[in-house]
This record gives structure tokens, sequence and C-alpha cells, in this order.
């Protein structure tokens, strides 16, 4: 296994990389550093940012020194590899495909050379890793769609995309956070709201989380979306034991 | 802190005209980039806390930060108030309210703004602090996601402001003549280049890039907000692509997209970002860069960590004695 290389971030931040690839097992060694920030006392670790890769530990010099703190990390991290990755939550999305709510699936079909009906059996197999959060709150970046749908970015972004849009940039696949501009190709829409001011916690989905897609009809859709808004609507998710297994 | 035990909300004053984007800030919404959600708070750290310090509150009090064209308020009951940061030609009712000082206000003097002399933001902040809304343990008003503050958005005419008490410590007003010493803040707004840490990907720019980073010119953009300022120079080439995967940025990160044009990070950045990072601007340089407007100019200067970390404790050197010899610090 690879040792983790530190490096700073400014003066204010230290990041711990466990490697270049995207993979579950690189992600799992972030997840398990996390976790164990998480579980030890550690006062002058003000928070942490997992990403695809690296675990970013930010600190003030007035509590440690940078050479304390990335010693510290350095043994957490060592700690880190022989423990197993904390368990994840399975969850499922509702999602409606097409019509307005995904005006790009056609042409996602036709990049693809698929059926509408292929692109969505596809979209929707898979258990997607939520490899991070950013990018707007709650915002996942999913790892684990098939290829074959991969779809360049939107030359022209649009000005407002509705949050619950899920959609596909590269080969990545998303779902949007908030209502904001973006240039993913839309190819459906939840009324799951991934990221709620009133909800505690406000934030769906934390890293580490599987998300899989769940077609439904418009009618289910719709009947979603109302429950969601009156506050009634609980979303599913089981507990997922083998972190490293889903997505390979 | 013995002033401030007991917090509950009274009405102190009403916004006349709201400004240009006035919002209320603290030090931050901490935790919570791990779930996409930005930190947000002062733009100039060191200005929330000496005009905090002045008025007798804790550092990370929430206070109002103002941005280059001021609010009008009408205070409706009886506080000390002070201000400070930029000089944007503050006035208590027909005198000039004076940068880094504290005033009694009694209801219906106003304060309002004329001329904005120098700097960008502005920091008022009231005996107690202002009462907000807490969200995720910060009042730091975050717009884009309707967080903090006054219903998570910006002033607007009309609102009411409210503070965490009506108590205020007199020993605060009675020194009101004693302003600090220019001394105090010299250090942290000096003229200088902005000192900044190599980033991740610095090896992935060209020599003429790196050298140019180091030694070239650059100017803020109007696109310069709490977000971000994007800068305009030398292009910044890179030998291989512009984008990396998604990564966790920081106050002051500097990134570099496939335009070779820089952009700042600043306080309400995004957690993650895809573009290179050439550099980070160390935290001592912060409150100098929340202060510049677009136009003004800038040059990088490559520091150590450590350098860094020496740099930020000496240029807080004479605030440090300063808050020694206030009243609320004498005790502890």
């Amino acid at each position: 296994m690879q040792t983790p290389e530190l490096t700073p971030l400014g003066d204010g931040a230290i990041r711990v990389s466990f490697g270049t690839e995207i993979s579950p097992e690189i992600n799992d060694r972030v997840r398990g550093l996390a976790a164990l920030l998480e579980e030890e006392n550690c006062p002058w670790a003000e928070e942490w940012v997992p990403s695809y890769t690296v675990l970013t530990v930010f600190y003030h010099s007035d509590h440690i020194s940078y050479a304390d703190a990335a010693e510290a990390l350095r043994r957490r991290a060592e700690r880190a590899a022989s423990t197993s990755a904390p368990p994840a939550r399975l969850f499922e999305l509702p999602t409606y495909y097409g019509g307005a709510e995904g005006p790009d699936l056609e042409d996602v079909a036709e990049h693809a050379s698929l059926s509408i009906k292929e692109v969505i059996e596809r979209h929707a197999a898979p258990s997607y890793r939520v490899y991070m959060l950013g990018f707007t709150p709650g915002f996942p970046y999913l790892g684990g769609m098939d290829a074959k749908l991969a779809t360049p970015r939107l030359t022209n972004p649009r000005a407002h995309v509705p949050a619950g849009s899920v959609g596909i940039a590269g080969g990545q696949t998303g779902v949007y956070s908030l209502d904001s501009p973006g240039g993913w190709q839309l190819i459906g829409r939840t009324p799951v709201r991934l990221y709620d001011p009133a909800r505690e916690p406000v934030t769906l989905f934390r890293a580490g989380d599987l998300v899989s897609f769940v077609p439904v009809s418009r009618e289910e859709y719709e009947r979603v979306e109302a429950a969601v808004a009156a506050g009634t609507y609980e979303i599913s998710w089981k507990e997922w034991g083998g972190a490293s297994s889903e997505d390979g | 802190m013995s002033q401030h035990q007991q917090v509950t909300s009274q009405p102190i004053a009403r916004v006349v005209r709201p400004g240009l984007f006035t919002t209320i800030q603290d030090s931050g919404r901490i935790g919570f980039q791990q779930d996409g959600i930005p930190v947000s708070g002062a733009m100039d750290p060191f200005a929330l806390e000496l005009t905090n310090t002045i008025v007798g509150n804790p550092a990370d009090t929430a206070a109002i930060e103002v941005t280059m064209q001021g609010p009008t308020l009408r205070f409706e009951e009886e506080t000390l108030v002070a201000i400070g940061g930029a000089n944007l030609g503050a006035y208590l009712n027909d005198v000039p309210f004076e940068n880094w000082s504290t005033r009694h206000v009694i209801p219906g003097d106003e304060i309002s703004f004329r001329i904005p002399v120098s700097g960008v933001r502005a920091y008022i902040a009231v005996a107690g602090g202002f009462d907000a809304r807490v969200d995720l343990g910060s009042c730091s008003t975050f717009t884009k996601a309707s967080l903090g503050g006054l219903e998570g958005r910006a002033f607007k005419k009309e609102d009411q402001l409210a503070a965490s008490t009506l108590e205020w410590d007199e020993r605060f007003w009675t020194r009101r003549r004693k302003r600090p010493d220019p001394a105090v803040y010299a250090r942290v707004y000096h003229d200088g280049p902005l000192r900044a840490i190599a980033g991740p990907e610095w090896d992935a720019f060209t020599d003429e890039a790196q050298r140019a980073f180091c030694g070239e010119e650059f100017t803020i953009s109007d696109q310069a907000d709490r977000m971000g300022y994007r800068l305009k120079g030398p292009k910044l080439e890179q030998a291989a692509s512009a984008d990396i995967l998604s990564d966790a940025v920081a106050f002051g990160t500097i990134q570099v997209a496939a335009d070779g044009q820089p952009m700042v990070l600043m306080a309400d950045r995004q957690t993650t970002g895809g573009y290179t990072r050439i550099g980070s601007i160390i935290r001592a340089d912060w409150p100098r860069l929340a202060q510049m407007a677009p136009g003004e100019k800038i040059r990088f200067e490559l520091v150590t960590v450590n350098e860094a970390h020496q740099a930020y404790t000496s240029s807080r050197k004479h605030f440090e004695t300063f808050k020694k010899a206030l009243p609320l610090f004498e005790h502890v």
C-alpha cells in the first residue's frame, strides 16, 4: 500500500494524499483517516475535507506547528490503513427521466448510440459511490457510471438548473443540490432534496455513501414531490457494510 | 466576559438604506466543508476582530460587514458602536465616525456613509454583538444557500436589527479618544507583495509561468466578490491540462483555469475545486487582500509555511499587546 504523501495547502491546511487515481480502495483510506479524526479527540484539527484521493485537514498556527500537525496525521494515516473503512449507507433516489425534467436525455442517447430506454436502464443500474461533496452544499461527486453514457458538457451552460436535476458531465454523473447555473447534460430529476436548510442534517449524503437512481413514473414523481413539500417524505436507505465491494 | 452573560434578543436598530451588499458575518461556519458548505465569515477577519475588541466583544462576535457603499442605520436603543476595517466615509449623524473608534449612540442616532476613502469592507460592531439567525453554528450570511444572518440574505430597507444584549461596558466608551495606535494594524495592512505558499500543482506550471507568478504584476478584475477575485495578468501556462481531480481549496487559494488567469478564492468560496492551484495566499495577508478593490495591482512572493506562520504572529504582535491592556482582558 502506498505511503501517504503530506503537503501544505496554504499555511492553514495539510493534504494527506493516498494516491492519484479514482478508486474505491484509495477513497476508503481517505474515509478511514476522516473516521479516525472524528472518533479521536484532536482539538487542533478544525475540520477536514475528503476528496477522491486526499483528506485535507485544516488547522491554525496559533494551536500547532505544521511539523507537529503533519506528524500527528502521518501516524493516524498509518493506523487508519490497518482498520476497515466505516460502513456506508445506500440511498435510493426516485428519479423521473426525460421530459422537461431531463431535456438532454435524447441527446445523451444519441451520443451513446443507445435507445432512451437503454440509457435509463444503464444509468439506474449501478450503486454509485459518493466520493466527496463539494461545488454546492450537499452536491455529491458520484463514481461508477457506465462509461458508455459519458457525454461532454453543454457548450453553453444553462443559467438556471433546478435543484434535484440529474446530469452527466463527461464520465461523471451527479445531482444538483441547489438551483444554480450549470453545464451538465440533464437526463432527469429527483424530487428528493439533497440540501434542505430546514432539515437536520441539512445535507443528505456523506462521503462514502452509496446512491442508486430508481426510475419512477410521472405520477410517482409528483406524489414524492408533494410529500417532500409537505415534509412527510422519508427517504429510504439501508446500511451497507462491504465498503469496497460496491462499484468495482 | 461578565457583561455578556445574558443573551436575549433586543431590537436595536432599523435599516434605512441597505447599502451595496451589507451582511451579518462572524468568524465563519467551521466544520461543514466536508458537506460542501462554505465557511463564509468576515472577508477581513482581522478587522472583525479589532472592531469587536474595541467595543468589548470577543473576537468572533457577529458584526455587520459593509461593502464599498455603506448602509444607513437608525438606532432605536442606547448602546456602544464601533467601526473598523475600510474607511468608507462613515458618519454618526453629522459628525465623521472615525475608523477604529467606539461611540455611544442613543435612540434616533443614525450611522450613514458618504464617500469611500480607502479599502473595501468595513465592520460595524455593537456591544454584545448582533443577534441574527444561527445556522450550523454561525451567524455568517451565505446568500447562495440562504444561511445565517438576516434570513440568509443581504440587508434590505426596513430590516430590523437585534442585539444579543442592551448592556454595555462603560469603560469602552470612556476610552473613546484612545483609538488603537496605528501600529496595532500597520503590519496587517502593509503594502509589500502578498505572500503565498506554492500550491499542490506548482510543478504543473512552466518555468516561465512560475517566474511570472513571482515577479509580474496582476490586476484585480471587476469580477471580485465574497466568493473570489479574478485577476488579470501574464498568462500562466501549464505543461499539461488545467483540470485536476476535484480537491479541497482554502481561503487565499489561487486557482488557474485553462485561460491562464488566476482566481483567488475568498470567504464564500466553494469547498472544492477542479482547477490547478498555483499557490495560496498566507493568513497574515488575508485582511489586506479583503480590502483590495477591482483595478488594484497585486504582486506575489513565495514563502515557506514556517515563514508564513512567523509572519502571522509578528503581524499581530502589537494587536496582542493592545488587547492585554483593555478592561475586558485584564482579569484573564
